[in-house]
């Protein structure tokens, strides 16, 4: 159980953090330059806040008010930092070795520790071998065993898959789950990739310049998220907006950007609108025939990307910009360009709409 | 240019002076060019191994400029190096590491020395520590004279090159990163540990050729010595004041010492290119 609060003033960000991960693998989630990567310093020692405390299991690592600030080497918390920091003129051995030879750990104990931390993360034959030697998917489990092997009460990873390719990392990160998995070793993972937070995700925070503004499960945010960015996060789309009720019974949502939709729903006020982009009707515009939906605009195509899984991405614009996806069949038959102008439509009930939330 | 002499030179050396994307004639151009300033970087160099004859060595052999100089010369600049490396490290690691208000200001100071003539950095020597020096005043009380004397020769040499190893060992503990240190905290180490365990190690090629330079300025090092220490044989006579010495009484004696101090230094730089190399 790890409780923090921290307070910092940056010149472009606060930073005002205060909650609990209780879970094995939290998974701290936001944009760059949200001050995800700088409370993991905080946790971990290496910056200070203003104010503030870092409890890890009962105890005080940190506690500004009663003054106390226990340097990061008697913290017993592992680190295992974006771009890995391999000490570059130690081989893997000794780099793992590194931590239990500063605790003046028996030489004999040293090679058992260090040989079941290699075995753990499958680079036993890399003892020998320099870090500038290593693929970026090996350094990462050197960096990773490194940590483990100290036995911290706390394992903190910072952005672990970000410096892989997409291929390594698809499989670094379940193998990666099940070694931590099976050290059984609290964890705070940051990120900002939403694979991430699927993978790992039971307890996600998303952080927002500066602040937390939500905390749940991946599924959890998918249901209900609060702001823009968790939506987009959690795969949706979605534009802040104004809502009214209208005498049919439909609630009517201004845009900020000017387009007016229609959704179901009683939220009035300032509102986020949230839809899936798997519900955006793509069609050919033709006069003259009547549908059901009730949100229908003329949009550009300015952009179509194939995806992995064989359908389209499409970036379509007209005041706002949307993403849509379609299939590769559906592609064929409505002959689609970049340039073309299409009909998107999506139906009233597809639209959720939430009270906006205040950062 | 005619065809044919682009040809030839084309055929003969182009292909390896050969810039990307930089056009033939610029090319040549840029060789010639190069070719004659490097000539006239050179031209001394020689002169200097070329002037030797068996007569200038045995001429240097007897002379006492030569014996007592060299001895000099490395006792004094040994020592230099020593007292530079242990006040100028602390002061690196600092410049490197915290960021203080008036630093930059700080920085260029360190780095005047190198720029400013000698000459300069004499009388300031001698205005400094002198017998009626703002600090040589005080001293004198108690009897201390540093003006004239082997701790001038030092103070000289000390002033002149230490800006060489504090600049190379800033760059070395900038590249051995902050983040390097704090990863070896994490890991259980004190400051002391990760200092000496991953930064020191990280930053010693660049300490090292930091050292190397700077030990070549020290043993270079003539007109701050002259003026604050004088030119006493075997007192405060080291072998660039040899060989100034040297000049009105015997050319070849001042020769042979010129063509040592040269190898030296040659030693020296090239030991710091090999570092470099080592570095990346």
């Amino acid at each position: 159980m790890i409780s923090v609060q921290l307070k910092r003033q940056f010149p472009t960000i606060t930073i005002d953090v205060h909650t609990q991960f209780s879970s094995l693998m939290t998974v701290v989630a936001g944009q760059s330059g949200s001050g995800k990567s700088t409370i993991l310093k905080m946790i971990a020692g290496f910056a200070e806040p203003d104010d503030g405390y870092v409890q890890v299991s009962g105890k005080y690592v940190y506690n500004r008010s009663q003054r106390v600030n226990i340097y990061p080497e008697k913290r017993k918390i592992g680190y295992v930092p974006q771009n890995y920091l391999l000490f570059p003129h130690m081989t893997v051995f000794d780099n793992i070795a590194f931590g239990l030879v500063q605790r003046k750990v028996a030489k004999k104990e040293i090679v058992i520790r260090v040989e079941q931390a290699m075995e753990l993360c499958g680079i036993r034959h890399l003892q020998d071998s320099l870090p500038r030697e290593l693929s970026g998917g090996e350094r990462q489990r050197v960096a990773l065993s490194r940590a483990l092997v100290t036995e911290p009460t706390l394992l903190l990873l910072d952005e672990p898959f970000s410096a892989l390719d997409v291929q390594t990392k698809r499989h670094v990160r379940t193998e990666i789950m099940d070694i931590l998995t099976s050290a059984s070793i609290p964890a705070i993972m940051v990120t900002h990739d939403p694979m991430d937070a699927i993978t790992f995700g039971k307890q996600v925070h998303i952080m927002e310049r500066g602040r937390l503004v939500q905390q749940g499960a991946y599924d959890e945010l998918r249901m209900k998220p609060r702001t823009r960015f968790v939506a987009e996060f959690a795969g949706l789309t979605a534009y802040p907006g104004v809502a009214y009720s209208e005498r049919s019974g439909l609630l009517h949502i201004l845009l900020h950007e000017g387009v007016e939709l229609k959704a179901v729903g009683e939220t009035t006020g300032e509102v986020l609108v949230i839809f899936d982009p798997t519900d955006i009707i793509i069609a050919r515009e033709e006069a003259g025939v009547q549908h059901a939906t009730r949100n229908s605009f003329p949009m550009k195509i300015t952009e179509m990307h194939r995806t992995i899984n064989g359908t389209y991405r499409l970036h379509l614009k007209d005041k706002v910009e949307l993403q849509a996806s379609i299939s590769a069949e559906a592609k064929e038959q409505l002959a689609l360009n970049i340039g073309d102008t299409i009909q998107a439509s999506i139906k009233a009930a597809a639209i959720r709409v939430e009270p906006l939330y205040a950062i | 240019m005619s065809r044919v002499f682009v040809n030839t030179m084309n055929r003969l050396m182009l292909p390896k002076l050969a810039m990307p994307l930089v056009p033939v004639g610029f090319t040549i151009l840029f060789s010639l060019v190069s070719l004659l300033i490097v000539c006239f970087l050179c031209m001394p160099i020689i002169g200097l191994f070329t002037s030797i004859t068996l007569d200038h060595l045995y001429a240097a052999l007897r002379s006492p400029h030569l014996r007592s100089g060299v001895a000099l010369s490395l006792f004094t600049s040994i020592i230099s190096i020593s007292l530079i490396v242990m006040l100028g490290t602390p002061l690196a690691y600092m410049l490197a590491r915290s960021s203080f208000r008036g630093k930059q200001l700080l920085e260029v100071l360190v780095d005047l020395p190198m720029v400013i003539p000698p000459s300069v950095a004499g009388i300031g020597l001698i205005l400094a520590f002198g017998r009626k020096g703002l600090i040589g005043s005080w001293l004198a009380d108690y009897g201390i004279t540093i003006s004239f004397t082997v701790v001038a020769v030092i103070f000289a040499q000390v002033f002149i090159a230490a800006p060489f190893y504090i600049r190379s060992a800033k760059e070395g503990f900038k590249d051995s990163s902050k983040e390097m240190e704090a990863m070896a905290r994490s890991l259980g180490a004190s400051w002391w540990r990760s200092f000496s365990q991953v930064t020191l190690p990280l930053a010693r090629p660049y300490l090292l050729s930091g050292m190397l330079t700077s030990w070549a300025r020290a043993l270079g090092e003539f007109g701050a010595t002259i003026m604050f220490a004088g030119n006493f044989l075997g007192r405060t006579e080291t072998l660039p004041l040899a060989i100034y010495s040297a000049m009105n009484e015997d050319l070849g004696v001042a020769i042979v010492l010129a063509n040592l101090l040269l190898v030296m230094s040659l030693l020296l730089m090239a030991t710091v290119r090999m570092l470099a190399v080592e570095r990346r």
